[in-house]
C-alpha cells in the first residue's frame, strides 16, 4: 500500500494518510482482514509524529473501515472495499472532467454538493 | 492448471538427459558389474570401512546390488522431480546445478559401490578386504571431472532476468513523502510440502543417528538449521521509503535486508519462478551475485546495488513499490547522499 503524504499541500497530513488507506481499500490493493502499517512504522518512514498516523487510523475506525484493536493493530473491515465498484465510474468522471477543463477543487466541491455529509 | 503470466517453456532435451538417463546408464553399469562378480564374492562383502582403512561393516552381497538400483532410482527421480517442478525458460544456472549434480552424484556412489565389491573378488574372507580409501578419491574426481564436463556440454545458461522491466518513478511534489509498505508470504500449500520435505530429512537423520548408534548424531543439526530457515523465511515485511528498501523477516525482524536510497544502481520489476532462479522458497541466493527474498511465483521487485550484487523481492503490485524505490533513489543521488538519512529530526505536528 501506498501512503503520500505532501506537508506543503495544505491538508492535514492525518486526512492525506486516511485518504491514501481509503483509496487503497477502494481499489482492491487493501483487502479486508488485512493489517495496516503500525503506526511507529508508518510514522518513522513518513518521518511524521506517530500521533498524527494515530489521528488518521482513529478516522478511519469512526468511518467503519478499520478495526483498532490493542496488540492486533489496525485492521481492514468488509465495508473498506466498498468503494470498488464505482472506481470506473470515478475514473471516467475525473477524465470526463479533464476533458471540459474541470480543476481538481471544482469537481470535489461538485461532488460535496451533491453528496452533503 | 493455466498460467498466463509464464507460457512454460520445454528445458532442452540435453537437460534431461544428464539429469536422468546418464545417471540411470551409470547405475546399470555398476549393478551389471556387480552381478557379473557375484560367484567371486566372499559371503556376507565387506560394506563399510573404518578410519584406519580395514572394513568394519558386513552385508550379504545382493545388500550392495540394490543399494546401488535403490540410490540411483530414488535420487535420480527426486533430480526428476525437482526439474519437473522447476518451471520457467530454461536452462538457468539452477536447472544446469541439478542436472551436474545428479550425474556427479550417480558417477560417485556408482563408482564408490562398484568398487568396494570389486576389490573383493577373490577374497575368502570380508574381513581381509582392501583399503576402499583411494577409490573414494578416484569416485570423486570422476565425479567432478564428468560435472563440469557436463556443465560445458549443456546450453548456456540463460539469464533469468530477461524479462526485467526498469521501474518507472512515481512523481512526487517538491516536499511530498511517501512510503510503500506491503506483506509477502509463501503460500500455506508450499509450507506444507516444505514441512513435509523437512520431516522426511528429520526421519532420515534420525534413522542415521539409531542406526549408527549415535555416532552420526551431529545430521541431526541438518533439519533443525532447515526447520529454523522455515521459520524465518516464510512471511516478508516489504517497506520502500526516502531511506531505500528494508525487507524483514516476520515476526521477529531477523533476518533482515536494508539498502539505502543512495547504494541502488537500477530498480526494475520481473517475473520470478522460485524453483527455477532461486532453487526453492524463502531467504534464498542464486548464482550471479543475486540474493533474494523468494516467496512465490510472479512479480518481484530487483534492485542493482552499485557495486553489482543484486537483491530481489517478489511482491504483490511490485510495480507501485519499485517505482517509489527508483523515486527514493534518484533523489537520493541528486543530494549526493549516500547510506541512510541521519540526523533528520524533521518532525510535523
Amino acid at each position: 500500500m501506498l501512503i503520500r503524504v505532501d506537508p506543503g499541500s495544505g491538508v492535514a497530513i492525518y486526512d492525506q494518510i486516511a485518504a491514501s488507506v481509503r483509496a487503497a481499500a477502494a481499489r482492491g490493493a487493501l483487502r479486508p482482514g488485512e493489517r495496516l502499517p503500525a503506526a511507529r512504522e508508518l510514522a518513522d518512514a513518513l518521518d511524521i509524529n506517530i500521533h498524527t498516523v494515530l489521528r488518521a487510523y482513529q478516522d478511519l475506525r469512526d468511518e467503519g473501515l478499520v478495526d483498532l484493536r490493542r496488540g492486533r493493530g489496525a485492521v481492514v473491515t468488509e465495508a473498506a472495499s466498498r468503494g470498488a465498484p464505482i472506481l470506473e465510474a470515478v475514473r471516467a468522471l475525473v477524465a470526463e472532467a479533464r476533458n471540459e477543463g474541470v480543476g481538481a477543487q471544482t469537481l470535489i466541491s461538485l461532488i460535496r454538493e451533491e453528496y452533503p455529509a | 492448471m493455466t498460467d498466463t503470466r509464464s507460457p512454460r517453456t520445454r528445458l532442452p532435451l540435453s537437460v534431461w538427459v544428464v539429469t536422468v538417463a546418464l545417471p540411470l546408464i551409470v547405475a546399470a553399469v555398476a549393478v551389471a558389474l556387480q552381478l557379473a562378480w557375484l560367484p567371486e564374492l566372499p559371503d556376507p562383502i565387506a560394506i563399510h570401512w573404518g578410519p584406519d582403512g580395514a572394513p568394519d561393516g558386513f552385508a550379504p552381497a545382493w545388500a550392495s546390488i540394490a543399494l546401488t538400483g535403490g540410490l540411483a532410482l530414488g535420487l535420480t527421480g527426486l533430480f526428476a522431480l525437482i526439474l519437473g517442478l522447476a518451471r520457467g525458460a530454461g536452462p538457468t544456472a539452477t536447472h544446469k546445478l541439478l542436472a551436474v549434480v545428479s550425474l556427479g552424484e550417480a558417477l560417485f556412489t556408482g563408482v564408490l559401490v562398484t568398487a568396494s565389491v570389486g576389490l573383493q573378488r577373490g577374497v575368502a574372507d570380508a574381513s581381509a578386504a582392501p583399503d576402499l580409501g583411494p577409490w573414494v578419491a578416484i569416485g570423486l574426481g570422476a565425479a567432478v571431472l564428468a560435472g563440469i564436463a557436463a556443465w560445458f556440454a549443456l546450453p548456456p545458461a540463460v539469464r533469468p532476468d530477461a524479462d526485467a522491466v526498469p521501474a518507472r518513478p512515481i512523481a512526487l511534489a517538491p516536499g511530498e513523502r511517501g512510503v510503500w509498505i506491503a506483506t509477502t508470504r509463501v503460500s500455506s500449500g508450499a509450507v506444507a510440502i516444505i514441512l513435509v520435505a523437512v520431516g522426511v530429512a528429520l526421519a532420515a537423520s534420525v534413522f542415521a543417528a539409531v542406526a549408527t548408534d549415535g555416532a552420526l548424531w551431529p545430521v541431526l543439526f541438518v533439519p533443525l538449521l532447515l526447520l529454523v530457515l522455515v521459520c524465518i523465511g516464510v512471511a516478508w515485511r516489504v517497506r520502500v521509503d526516502a531511506s531505500g528498501l528494508a525487507v524483514r523477516s516476520l515476526p521477529l525482524g531477523w533476518p533482515r535486508v536494508v539498502i539505502a536510497a543512495g547504494d541502488i544502481a537500477e530498480v526494475a520489476t520481473e517475473h520470478v519462478e522460485p524453483l527455477a532462479e532461486f532453487g526453492g522458497w524463502g531467504w534464498r541466493w542464486a548464482p550471479g551475485r543475486s540474493f533474494g527474498v523468494v516467496t512465490r511465483s510472479g512479480p518481484a521487485i530487483r534492485v542493482t546495488r552499485r557495486d553489482g550484487r543484486r537483491f530481489t523481492v517478489t511482491v504483490d503490485d511490485a510495480a507501485t513499490g519499485a517505482g517509489l524505490l527508483a523515486t527514493s533513489s534518484s533523489s537520493a543521488t541528486e543530494t549526493g547522499e549516500r547510506g541512510p538519512q541521519t540526523g533528520s529530526a524533521r518532525r510535523d505536528r
